[in-house]
């Protein structure tokens, strides 16, 4: 082989990446694609709910609004909520939503536990998924939420977020992944599972070591812990743009709520967190009991159909009633 | 069996000579295709990030 | 990891083996060093024991020099030995064996709770303990210190092998390949066949063998014990065959050839032509510095059998500081004696002339070879019990 040809061989290789990178771009379909779309394709969108599986799950916009008193005249509801995400997608997408939506007036963000303050981790492989989000619409923000001035990360979620191989890659990823459950699967029971996966896997999650919760609660009071960057950055926005915000502390199950929530730490938390609320102008919604039956919840941490229009009905109440965000 | 075998280390980078009929030699554009092709597939099956079993030793 | 980390290629292999090439003949075993130094310090501290582990880099530039000191017959030589067996012994056996002197209880007062594994170090001992042993018997020259460092620091060998020889790589490095378009086809081919090997099978199986414990093991039907054993078999050829391509691979793009490692082991008819196939730079240093000093097969039957057993025990013991690696080391070692009292007694054989003596052949090694592999991923209570359910239900 001469050199001329052995790079020859080369340029075919990257020709040949090349047209898988657009075939990906033009063909594959995401997650935050398809909600980015579905919220390009609202008329209208009065208020904006944001957070991850939780509120995915949570909120049914549809029941939302017919608990108003006249639906006809009810805001226009959109639930921008992405399961397996961290603030920083959440952000983008508030970001991406009030730029294309300026009329939104109300922003209401589900959260869970100690969401708000916890610093969140996060590698390469955790941004897989739903969170490629990050790197897809708005690299640099999200670089500098995620690692604060560095430059070498910024490089790398421009990087990735440009190129459909790696940006897309949970896409493909899920077929082998699929195909690894069904191996997994062969001769062992049936594992039970719902729209976000295997239920088992979301007990694990909801089941925290008390002593350990009880820590990073503590940890948080004693420290005076601050909003994480995303939330920051995300209750900033929406009050320059005269949005109202409200963050809602999402249903739990009556376990969870026993376990966790009925300790001094969680209602030192609590008073914590609508204290440092008040202070930055948003107001808080305690709705962790607002789903009494463990019968509406399908796993550890997700409401199901039922759960979800308890929750959305209870919502328009609460909207109605005690919080009346301006305009509406 | 001994061809196939072959085939797979020619294929695999093992062997430099290719088995007795095999029409793509080392001076191939075809190379290109089949480490774009790899490449893909890599691509794909990426991303369990477990650790290589003998990488501990 | 580090094979399937794009650091690796980018920042270590890549710019190392293009730059090996273009330099002065003098210049390439500095090349080697710089770069295997870069390589340890770096894939130490993110992942194998931080800076006390980027701190045993310490050991080859202690070891380098002390081999200076190693001439024919010399107790340097001896002593060479030793401390590499030390290092080894502290680093990998010194929470094993002192569990052992207090019967595993949790109060062994001597256990070492922060210990941690160098990079690579069960490979790199064998490099020491194979070059101190061969200059004893001057069975290889000295060479320069620079050259030796270059041998004891080659990234793409160091983690996981395939384990060298110093006369084999000498030549190499002094005269690599100069048939750059050769190297960086055959190069390019084989890291990314072994990456395929490892991601596309070898990855994909762990969904099966990741149910080789008690819990699962219990509750599956015993026709899926099969699949998940068979499955783990598979899967660690893939793993590791894959890993030698890579290290193939990548030691070819700076024009270095690396023996082999396997040679399609599963589909061999008998057990010692499968461990001749099989991490088969290991077997031959196994058998080139166990095997041989212990006596080799040029004593009684008896004493054969016994360094065959022992060898093995030893292979096993190496593979992992488990009594469960020993007994998986014996149960070769039982099938090597084994094979040997049939090649006595049936020789020549006539299952080597038929092709359904074969097949039996073939399907008899791969068996009692799979079945081995429960003692390798599984601790011995857990193995037995994946037998009990297995043979009897």
């Amino acid at each position: 082989m001469t050199i001329r040809r052995f790079f020859a061989c080369l340029a075919v290789t990257l020709g040949v990446i090349a047209a898988f990178n657009i075939f990906l771009a033009l063909k594959v379909d995401s997650v935050p694609k398809s909600i980015q779309r579905k919220m390009k394709a609202m008329p209208r969108i009065d208020i904006l709910f944001l957070g991850n599986s939780l509120m995915q799950s949570g909120l049914d916009p549809a029941e939302f609004t017919a608990g108003w008193i006249n639906p006809e005249k009810a805001p226009l509801a959109f639930n921008a909520g992405l399961g397996s995400s961290s603030p920083v997608e959440h952000y983008v997408l508030a970001h991406q939503s009030i730029e294309h939506h300026p009329e939104i007036s109300c922003l209401i963000y589900g959260f869970r536990d100690f969401q708000l303050t916890e610093p969140e981790g996060y590698s390469w492989k955790e941004l897989e998924g739903n969170r490629s989000m990050a790197y897809s619409m708005e690299p640099s923000v999200s670089a500098s939420l995620y690692a604060p001035g560095s430059a070498w990360e910024e490089w790398r979620f421009r990087l990735i977020g440009a190129l459909p191989a790696l940006r897309e890659h949970s896409q493909l990823w899920k077929y082998v992944e699929l195909m690894r459950r069904d191996l997994q699967q062969i001769g062992m029971p049936k594992a039970k599972t719902n729209e976000f996966g295997r239920v088992a896997d979301f007990q694990k999650v909801a089941e925290t070591d008390l002593a350990q919760f009880q820590r990073a609660g503590e940890m948080a009071i004693a420290r005076s812990a601050p909003f994480v960057p995303a939330i920051e950055k995300l209750i900033k926005m929406a009050l320059e743009k005269k949005i109202r915000v409200i963050f809602v502390e999402m249903p739990v199950t009556a376990e969870h709520r026993g376990r966790y929530y009925a300790t001094g730490t969680w209602q030192r938390y609590q008073a914590y967190l609508k204290n440092k609320m008040s202070a930055s102008g948003v107001t808080y919604v305690a709705a962790g009991d607002w789903v009494p039956e463990d019968a509406d919840f399908s796993d550890g941490l997700h409401l199901n159909s039922t759960g979800a229009d308890l929750f959305s009905r209870k919502m328009t109440t609460a909207l109605t009633k005690e919080l009346k965000p301006k305009g509406l | 069996m001994d061809w196939i075998k072959h085939l797979l280390e020619y294929l695999g980078g093992e062997k430099d000579i290719p088995p007795a009929g095999f029409p793509l030699t080392l001076n191939s554009y075809w190379w290109g295709i089949w480490w774009g092709l790899l490449a893909c597939a890599i691509l794909i099956f990426c991303g369990q990030s477990s650790k290589f079993i003998y990488i501990d030793f | 990891m580090i094979f399937n980390t794009l650091i690796y290629y980018f920042l270590f292999l890549l710019p190392a083996a293009g730059l090996f090439r273009v330099v002065k003949s003098d210049w390439r075993p500095l090349v080697c060093i710089v770069a295997g130094s870069g390589f340890f310090l770096y894939f130490s501290i993110t992942q194998f024991g931080g800076y006390f582990g980027a701190a045993c880099l310490l050991m080859f530039v202690w070891e380098s020099l002390f081999s200076r000191l190693y001439k024919k017959g010399s107790i340097f030589c001896l002593i060479g030995v030793a401390q590499a067996v030390i290092f080894l012994f502290i680093f990998k056996y010194w929470n094993f064996f002192t569990g052992l002197a207090f019967h595993f209880s949790d109060e062994n007062p001597l256990h070492w709770s922060s210990i941690f594994l160098p990079l690579g170090i069960s490979f790199f001992t064998f490099e020491f303990i194979h070059y101190a042993v061969d200059r004893y018997k001057g069975t290889t020259e000295a060479g320069r210190l620079r050259d030796y460092l270059a041998f004891i620091l080659f990234f793409p060998t160091m983690v996981a092998g395939p384990i060298k020889r110093y006369q084999d790589f000498l030549p190499n490095l002094l005269h690599p390949s100069t048939d750059f378009t050769l190297d960086w086809n055959r190069g390019i081919t084989r890291i990314l066949s072994g990456m395929i090997k490892k991601f596309a099978v070898a990855d994909v199986l762990t969904s099966l063998t990741n149910h080789l414990n008690h819990a699962d093991i219990a509750v599956a039907p015993r026709w899926v014990l099969i699949i998940w054993i068979v499955a783990y078999g598979i899967h660690i050829y893939f793993d590791f065959s894959g890993y030698s391509d890579i290290a193939i691979g990548s030691a070819r793009l700076f024009g270095i050839t690396v023996k082999e490692n396997f040679n399609w082991p599963y589909l061999q008819t008998n057990i010692a032509d499968f461990w001749a196939c099989w991490h088969m730079t290991l077997y031959r240093w196994l058998i080139d510095y166990i095997f041989i000093p212990l006596g080799g097969s040029r004593v009684s039957p008896i004493m054969i059998y016994r360094n065959v057993m022992i060898t093995m025990a030893f292979s096993g013991l190496w593979h992992g500081a488990g009594l469960n690696f020993v007994v998986w080391g014996l149960w070769h070692g039982a099938l090597l004696c084994g094979h040997r009292l049939w090649r006595t007694w049936r020789d020549p054989l006539p299952a080597e002339t038929s092709l359904g003596g074969r097949l039996a052949g073939w399907a008899l090694t791969f068996t009692l070879v799979t079945l081995g592999w429960a003692f390798f991923c599984m601790d011995i209570q857990t193995a037995l019990f994946f037998f009990q359910r297995l043979l009897i239900g």
